[in-house]
């Protein structure tokens, strides 16, 4: 009977293990693949924002290869992607069927900067690190901002005062939820949005950055000229594009 | 419904029957009086003439033995003249008695008397002998109550406990008849011995009927005793077949299972859990997403979940595999049971065997593969036309003028080019070419790249016992050469099962199964294999040599442009020239193996109804991968000039990988640790039966790997180069810039797999009266998939099992069974690379935050029966069954503004509906002619019911390339739509179909159009009806085995000919010579003309058009086995029984649907191997020590 009293205290023992759940979802909790992480830091953050391939160097090309700049010969054409040769060709029906690149890589940009916008709420980083929070919010508000007037740019009327309030714009999207979709909104909205996101990030950036290639200050100014033209607003495009040079008069040099 | 019922009116309670008979096997009446021995010492003398009475009496007086003479079997007034004197009782009884029809029997201190036709006596001074022995099974099992008779007399007896047996005064030369329920009956004329053994062959649908029992994983089962729907299969059906692999063992004799027929290619172990499709389905399709939802049934190896290639385990050791299929019985492993459960059991020795050994060895020679089969071919004169044509059409100028990525120009378009540039003269041109169309690549191949495979199977067993402990100790050793020269598999195997009985009611087993297996894949010279990355022709084109008529080896043509390669050569580059028949040798791909299990279990019985028992596995699995590209070989060479670059100012060539091989090494390592604990009790009340299991168990399994490529590497001292620069930009020839890290992994990547589950289990088993039965299980599994919330971590599962059995048996199941996907919540990932412009690390998204995605679940009901008809000649069982899936996972294209294209959500519904019928026979005509045919016929219809995702071009397309299916509810899951076809084009041969009801070419409309006036729906891909036939005929030692698979009511879609010339050089095909030429031919053909302005659209259409889809359904002899088996009877040598075997497998299809000799169930366009699979020609011997 000896052993039988060992077996009978090792299995309670295993199943009040097993039952205590705090221990149990701890263990549970263990992510299936190491290389699969969840937002935990605003280093994380600025890791998703670093993407230059995402936010400077797939801006949407559509526009370009519909103009003169290019020449392709006729023999060629054939081997060209269905969207581009239709664009090339200003085809009636530019995308028979298939997704536009550029208006899914836009939104591509626009749900990294959703992401952070949302983690850096729910990490409360603004109260435990206000300095951070700055520089990670302001990035992803530019970037939400400049994906956006591409957007606007490319799939709407042009802005015009009179009818914006009823011209169809695009999807406004705020959250990252997938299972959310939402309507177009106004073009009056759209540009809102954008100097609303412009704005914030002009007011959070600093006015220098480690790279270029990161939004600060004064690329926020710049977009926000930018958008005011687009809006005919002459003398405000004007202001903004005036302070960007009246802080900076150096060219980047694209050759590198 | 009245064909059910009628053969459950028909049928009889087995089961029953055999117990009662098998029970007390000493029924028949009078015949077996337990044998007293007459006392030696009791003699009588008497002389004279006297009634036989009188000498009754008077012997009676002397000797105190009675004959009782109440049955009158003769006349006692009869005189009979004696003379006895100091005479033994037996020989006075026998001489009295004389020749007369009557024997005797000592009982009780009396003799009886009783008829007998033929009387033993004691004549000429023989003696009458007492037999003993011992009478067994096959196994050497002894067998306790066994009849033995002595013919013609009402003398026998009955083996006791331990097989052993007596029989008293029996004549030295009589014929004894051996009786056994569930074995074959057998006689034996004794030649004076008095110690016989027998060995008794089992009657195998008899005894199938008493002793299977089921496995669950967590219960050994009485098969009568449990409902549900289950397949038990036992090592003989398991060792019918010589496949290594113990799922190809499976296929074709079990119902309800589908085993999906891929080539014969070699095994490949995967390197990470995520569940590739091993293409063995059990009742249908349970996923709609095989990607993402681990598709594959659970295997249970003795108990615990196998983790790793099934591959792994040798057939030789498995004593039985349970195939679990409704709910009832898979809920038991709930999350992961919704495809089903194999369980696997180990052999075992038992307590108080002798030691057996069994040896099996086989071989097996497999033919090597027909290349000329494959149907993706043109020959070299008609490829060589094409080109010629195409030449003149100016089809090549791009890239003969091209000074950019300089792409391979064949050896026809450059004699062409170079007849044009005045080079060679029309004369030795045609010359050439036709020197050229000679060629045929596939001879090539299949002379110096391909051969015969070649298998051996070597195994050994050793097991028996003591009264408290059992063993189990085999050796396994598996070789095979694959039809690819150089390339061979190897397997080595041990298995080590002890059981302890250290003190009453308590068990130990520990268990210790270790797995070595050696893959060699170097030799990647196949046929359609060697691939061009930068040239017009894709697969090598058809009038290519290996070797010039010397036998040298000569280059082919494969990524480059050879004038560029050769110029660059002599400026110092590396040769860059692809020799087929060097490469065969240039790469060693070598792969290990090694698997280690370790299970230690206790057992404990106590307070009569109560059993505990804990067990621990740990299992290791650590996978080496040595893939060496020598320096000389083509992959080296072509990567060490891809990185150079020549300085024309110095002449100079800068190469900044270093001389040497490659070495691309990659380790894994799995690690899996169970514990189990389970409670049990059994308790039977008057006619209440009770059973109870409660549990719980911890399983994880954590798996690492790393994977990482080395340059200059040598063979001989092995050591790599190591300090490369991997991530800067080199400039590459013949264009453009490159980092070494893009091109192959010199920095080396991990990856990482960890699962864990938690669960608790109960089962309450119920039963009445042994009539019915009631089970109940409920179980909760917890697991690290759906993220943080609990809720969504733990799913519940139950189910109920009921059966009631007078002299029918029917089941029912309800349950829910739920089943595993991964990450609900938002998960990033580290890129391995920084950001190009900044250099700063970067993240991306991996999935996005999807906080509705859950457990997929299903309902399954299943009612069936067991029954038995003809005396029990025909045995068999139905299963119907409906099985509903809900929440399914499936991919779902969102709206782009989401930011991502698709994303995995629980929203498709499936019903599927199916049942099956096992018929088995067992007719003996005579004593050396036995029948026993097997028949299993599956059904499943499958439906869907709800699907979110609309159709569109794109799911008709690119879905699955290989069926092309467009979900549509209301259809198969895994159905076959194609485009209506309307013909050819009487003017241009263009492929034409239908929109809006009007004949079209407007392909692109009709590949967006995907409603019913495009598309055609023909029905299921996959079969409909299913199973085998399998004939088992015995003639004395002899036994004829044939398997004949058939697959019904589903529909294949051949391989088209591409019709854009640029595609047909990089793809030929066979059908190039049908196609439409001039106005006409489509009276004669559906075959489109080939275009040589490239229209993507239109080769679409046709690939998925109407005309390529076939009903797909096909019969094929499976195999035929051939054994001779010699058991030796006499006596217990050291050799009890001897098989030998042959068998012949993939023999053939003997009748297919399609006119057009394809094999439907080879996946045509899937893999480049669409050459017909050969026969396999094995033979082999079991020994039984």
């Amino acid at each position: 009977m000896r052993i039988t009293a060992k077996i009978s205290v090792v299995i309670p023992a295993i199943l009040l293990i097993l039952l205590s759940c705090n221990k149990q979802n701890e263990w549970l909790d263990e992510p299936r693949k190491k290389e699969e992480l969840t937002i935990k830091s605003v280093k994380d953050m600025q890791e998703l924002l670093n993407n230059t391939t995402i936010f400077n160097t797939s801006m949407p090309a559509i526009g370009l290869i519909g103009c003169d700049n290019i020449l392709v010969k006729d023999s060629e054409l054939g081997r060209v992607n269905v969207i581009e040769k239709n664009a090339y060709l200003w085809t009636k029906d530019i995308y028979e069927g298939q997704i536009s690149t550029d208006y899914f890589t836009a939104y591509k940009g626009i749900v990294y900067a959703n992401v952070v916008l949302e983690s850096l709420k729910n990490l409360k980083i603004e109260s435990n690190d206000p300095a951070s929070y700055r520089q990670i919010s302001g990035q992803a508000c530019f970037y939400r901002a400049y994906m956006y007037s591409e957007l606007v740019n490319l799939f709407c009327k042009a802005y015009n005062s009179a009818t914006a309030n009823t011209d169809k714009g695009i999807c406004i999207k705020r959250s990252s939820d997938v299972n959310q979709i939402v309507q177009r909104s106004s073009v009056l909205e759209c540009y809102s949005q954008i100097l609303e996101d412009a704005t914030t990030a002009s007011s959070l950036l600093g006015k220098t950055g480690l790279f270029t290639t990161q939004p600060t200050k004064l690329s926020a100014w710049g977009l926000l000229a930018r958008v005011y033209l687009s809006m005919n607003n002459y003398e405000k495009s004007f202001q903004f594009a005036d302070s960007v040079v009246k802080n900076n008069t150096q060219l980047i040099d694209f050759t590198f | 419904m009245g064909n059910i019922a009628a053969i459950l009116v028909y049928s009889f309670f087995t089961f029953t029957m055999i117990f009662s008979v098998a029970g007390p096997a000493c029924a028949q009446e009078g015949t077996t009086p337990p044998q007293q021995t007459l006392p030696q010492e009791k003699t009588f003398t008497l002389s004279g003439t006297y009634s036989i009475e009188e000498i009754f009496d008077l012997m009676d007086k002397e000797t105190g033995i009675y004959v009782n003479r109440s049955s009158k079997v003769i006349d006692f007034s009869q005189e009979v003249t004696v003379y006895f004197r100091k005479t033994p009782v037996a020989e006075v009884m026998d001489k009295v008695l004389g020749d007369r029809l009557v024997d005797w029997t000592y009982r009780g201190g009396n003799i009886i008397l009783f008829r007998s036709q033929h009387p033993v006596r004691l004549n000429n001074g023989e003696q009458l002998i007492t037999v003993t022995g011992m009478v067994m099974d096959n196994d050497g099992v002894a067998l306790p109550g066994v009849t033995i008779m002595v013919k013609g007399e009402k003398k026998g007896g009955v083996t006791n406990g331990s097989g052993f047996y007596k029989i008293e005064r029996v004549h030295p030369q009589s014929v004894l008849i051996i009786n056994s329920i569930g074995f074959l009956s057998r006689q034996y004329r004794l030649d004076g011995e008095h110690t016989k053994n027998f060995i008794l062959e089992p009657a195998v649908a008899q005894i199938e009927a008493v002793e299977v029992t089921a496995n669950t994983g967590y219960q050994v089962l009485k098969k009568r005793e449990t409902p549900g729907a289950y397949n038990v299969i036992d090592s003989t059906l398991i060792n019918r077949a010589v496949s290594p692999n113990i799922l190809d063992r499976l296929e074709g004799i079990s119902g309800g299972i589908l085993v999906s027929r891929t080539p014969g290619t070699i095994n490949w172990f995967p390197k990470t859990p995520d569940g590739a499709d091993n293409g063995f389905y059990i009742r249908g399709f349970n996923t709609i997403s095989p990607n993402s939802v681990n598709p594959n049934p659970l295997i249970i190896l003795d108990n615990f979940p196998y983790e790793g290639n099934i591959t792994n385990i040798n057939p030789n050791d498995i004593a039985s595999m349970t195939i679990l299929k409704d709910a009832g019985s898979t809920s038991i492993w709930g999350a992961r049971s919704g495809n089903g459960v194999i369980v696997l059991t180990t052999k075992t020795g038992k307590y108080g065997e002798k030691m057996k050994i069994n040896f099996n060895v086989s071989m097996s020679l497999g033919l090597k593969p027909k290349l000329h089969d494959d149907i993706h071919f043109i020959e070299s004169k008609d490829y060589i036309e094409i080109e010629r044509t195409l030449f003149s059409q100016g089809f090549y100028e791009q890239d003969i003028n091209n000074t950019f990525n300089r792409p391979a120009i064949t050896p026809v378009v450059s004699l062409l080019l170079r007849n044009r540039n005045g080079e060679l003269n029309n004369l030795e041109l045609e010359n050439q070419l036709n020197q050229l169309k000679l060629n045929d690549v596939r001879r090539d191949f299949s002379e110096h790249a391909y051969r015969n495979s070649f298998g051996e199977q070597y195994s050994i067993n050793i097991r028996g016992g003591t009264k408290d402990f059992s063993y189990f100790l085999s050796l396994g050793h598996d070789r095979a050469r694959t039809k690819f020269v150089r390339n061979y598999q190897n397997r080595t195997n041990v298995v080590y099962n002890n059981i302890f009985k250290p003190a009453k009611n308590l068990e130990v087993n520990a268990y210790i199964n270790y797995t070595q297996n050696n893959l060699q894949i170097g030799n990647n010279v196949a046929f359609r294999g060697v691939q061009s990355k930068n040239g017009r022709s894709g697969e090598l084109y058809p009038y290519a040599s290996f070797t010039d008529k010397q036998g040298n080896k000569v280059p082919v043509v494969k990524d480059y442009n050879t004038l560029f390669t050769d110029s660059l050569h002599r400026l110092g580059y590396l040769d860059w020239n692809y020799y087929p028949l060097d490469e065969i040798s240039n790469n060693t791909n070598k792969n290990t193996l090694q698997n280690l299990i370790l299970k230690a279990s206790i057992n404990y019985k106590f307070l009569r109804f109560f059993q505990a028992s804990l067990s621990y596995q740990n299992q290791r699995q650590i996978i080496n991968g040595n893939n060496y590209y020598s320096a000389n070989s083509y992959f080296t060479r072509d990567l060490v000039n891809t990185f150079s670059s020549y300085n024309i100012a110095t002449g100079r060539i800068t190469q900044q990988l270093p001389a040497g091989g490659i070495m691309i090494n990659g380790d894994y390592d799995w690690k899996a640790n169970n514990v189990r604990g389970t409670l049990g009790v059994n308790r039977n009340i008057k006619s209440h039966g009770f059973r109870l299991l409660v549990g719980g168990e911890v399983r994880e399994l954590d798996a690492e790997g790393s994977e990482r490529a080395q340059a200059g590497y040598s063979d001989i001292n092995g050591t790599p180069v190591t300090n490369l620069n991997t991530n800067i930009l080199y400039p590459l020839t013949p264009v453009g810039q490159g980092k070494l890290n893009t091109f192959l992994d010199f920095d080396g990547s991990t990856s990482s797999f960890l699962s864990r589950y938690i669960s608790y289990f109960s089962v309450l088993e119920y039963n009445w009266d042994q009539r019915l039965e009631l089970n109940l299980i409920a179980r909760r599994d917890g697991g690290n998939l759906f993220g943080a919330r609990t809720n969504r971590k733990f799913s519940p599962f139950w189910a109920i099992a009921g059966g009631w059995s007078v002299d029918k048996e029917e089941f029912w199941n309800v349950d829910f069974v739920n089943r595993y996907y991964g990450s609900s919540y938002l998960t990033i990932s580290r890129s391995p690379d920084v950001d190009p412009l900044t250099g700063l690390p970067t993240s991306v998204i991996l999935n996005p935050p999807n906080e509705d995605l859950r457990w997929e679940k299903s309902k399954m009901l299943n009612i069936g029966s067991d029954f038995s008809l003809f005396q029990q000649h025909l045995e068999g069982s139905f299963d119907f069954f409906t099985k509903k899936s809900f929440d399914l996972i499936q991919r779902f294209d969102v709206a782009p503004q989401t930011g991502f294209s698709t994303v995995q959500l629980n929203s498709a519904r499936t019903v599927t509906r199916g049942g099956e019928l096992t018929l088995n026979g067992n007719w003996k005509f005579s004593r050396s002619v036995g029948w026993r045919p097997k028949l299993n016929i599956s059904w499943i219809s499958d439906k869907l019911l709800e699907y979110d995702q609309k159709p569109t071009r794109q799911s008709v397309i690119l879905l699955d390339s290989r069926i092309g299916m467009v979900r549509l509810p209301g259809k198969s899951t895994k159905a076959m739509f194609s485009y209506k076809w309307a013909g050819l084009d009487a003017k241009t041969g263009d492929p034409q179909g239908y929109l809006n009801g009007e004949v079209s070419k407007n392909y692109t409309a009709m590949l967006n159009n995907f409603h019913t006036d495009s598309l055609v729906y023909h029905g299921s891909a996959s079969p409909r009806i299913f199973g085998n036939v399998m004939n088992d005929i015995t003639y004395k030692r002899w036994n004829l085995s044939v398997n004949l698979y058939y697959r019904f009511k589903y529909y294949f879609r051949k391989p088209g000919l591409p019709i854009n010339y640029s595609d047909l050089l990089k793809g030929p095909h066979q059908d190039f010579s049908k196609s439409w030429r001039m106005a006409g031919d489509e009276r004669y053909t559906n075959v489109p003309s080939v275009s040589v302005a490239y229209n993507d659209l239109r080769n679409q259409f046709y690939q998925r058009s109407e005309v390529l889809v076939e009903k797909a359904d096909n019969i094929r002899l499976q195999d035929i086995r051939l054994s001779y088996t010699v058991t030796n009877t006499k006596e217990i040598s050291k050799v009890k029984q001897i098989e030998l075997y042959s068998y012949l497998s993939n023999v053939g299809i003997i009748w297919r649907a399609n006119k057009l000799g394809l094999d439907p169930d080879l996946q045509y366009t899937a893999v480049l191997e669409s050459y017909r699979i050969r026969p396999t020609i094995s033979i082999g011997a079991i020994l039984k020590l």
